[in-house]
């Protein structure tokens, strides 16, 4: 009876263990394309690459965007769609091809304590 | 029915009275030329002892990075209630930040500190850059820091 109980404890450690290593691309190796194409895909849009990495199943490209931001994105190696795209804004480049994302996120003021938004500039 | 009328009344009588109470304080820091990534910055109250009182901003955008903010961390113990809607863009090199907010009186001439910590990747954490009375005479005046913060000062 013990033995069964162990069994079942050690199946579910190895389930939960799976579970936790999930990645955040599940393409299958077999359509993987090669970084080549991505690395490509990203000089054609003006990107300057200098490094693309395998990170949680994912192709990861770090480098500099058309206007000379630093980049960091991620895609998914079997369609090149890209799925994680993170900017630093620096310099006086042109900013103005992406979207301006942070005033349609802005968390909302917090009323339950009349907790007042500040305004803050930075120059 | 009265109950439910009188309590939003009450709550409406109280916060008009505490904005009757409180003032328009402008937090200027402008940061030295340190030559690294972005700024994290907290600007907090604590009382005279040290003693964390309040959140005013806290420029930067990953609270996974909050932990080296380490004197605001510690006071605030880093729940989010106490930074949430007071968070944004980190500051870059050799940008000035000014932070308008409306504070209560009570904050001021009382012995109240403001404090400033900073840091930045892969460089180091700077717990109490700044550290100021919060009072009158203080208005106008210039602080260095000493680490990010090329000075620091405040108006209202």
């Amino acid at each position: 009876m013990k033995i069964v109980q162990m069994a079942a404890l050690m199946a579910a450690f190895i389930i939960s263990t799976a579970a936790l290593a999930d990645d955040d691309c599940t393409d299958p190796v077999a359509d993987w394309q090669p970084q080549e194409n991505l690395r490509q895909l990203m000089i054609d849009n003006g990107w300057d690459v200098k490094r693309i990495k395998v990170d949680d199943g994912c192709y990861e490209v770090k480098g500099f965007d058309q206007d000379g931001h630093r980049v960091e994105a991620k895609f998914s190696p079997a369609s090149l769609e890209i799925i994680e795209l993170e900017i630093k804004f620096t310099g006086s480049g042109n900013r103005s091809g992406y979207l301006k994302k942070r005033s349609g996120h802005q968390k909302p003021a917090n009323n339950k304590d009349s907790k007042q938004r500040p305004k803050v500039n930075i120059q | 029915m009265t109950n439910r009328i009188l309590i939003p009344a009450a709550i409406a009588s109280l916060l008009s009275a505490m904005a009757a109470n409180a003032r328009e304080i402008t937090f200027t820091t402008e940061l030295k030329s340190y030559g690294g990534d972005g700024a994290y910055v907290a600007l907090y109250l604590t009382n005279e002892a040290g003693q964390y009182q309040k959140t005013l901003w806290i420029a930067g955008e990953k609270s996974k990075y909050y932990k080296h903010l380490s004197g605001w961390a510690r006071g605030s113990g880093l729940r989010s209630s106490e930074y949430d809607a007071l968070t944004g863009a980190s500051v870059a090199a050799g940008k000035i930040m000014t932070v308008t907010l409306d504070l209560e009186d009570s904050y001021i001439d009382s012995g109240f500190q403001v404090r400033v910590d900073t840091a930045v990747e892969d460089m180091r954490d700077n717990r109490n850059d700044v550290v100021v009375s919060l009072t009158t005479d203080g208005v106008g005046q210039t602080t260095a820091g000493r680490g990010y913060v090329q000075s620091f000062s405040y108006s209202f």
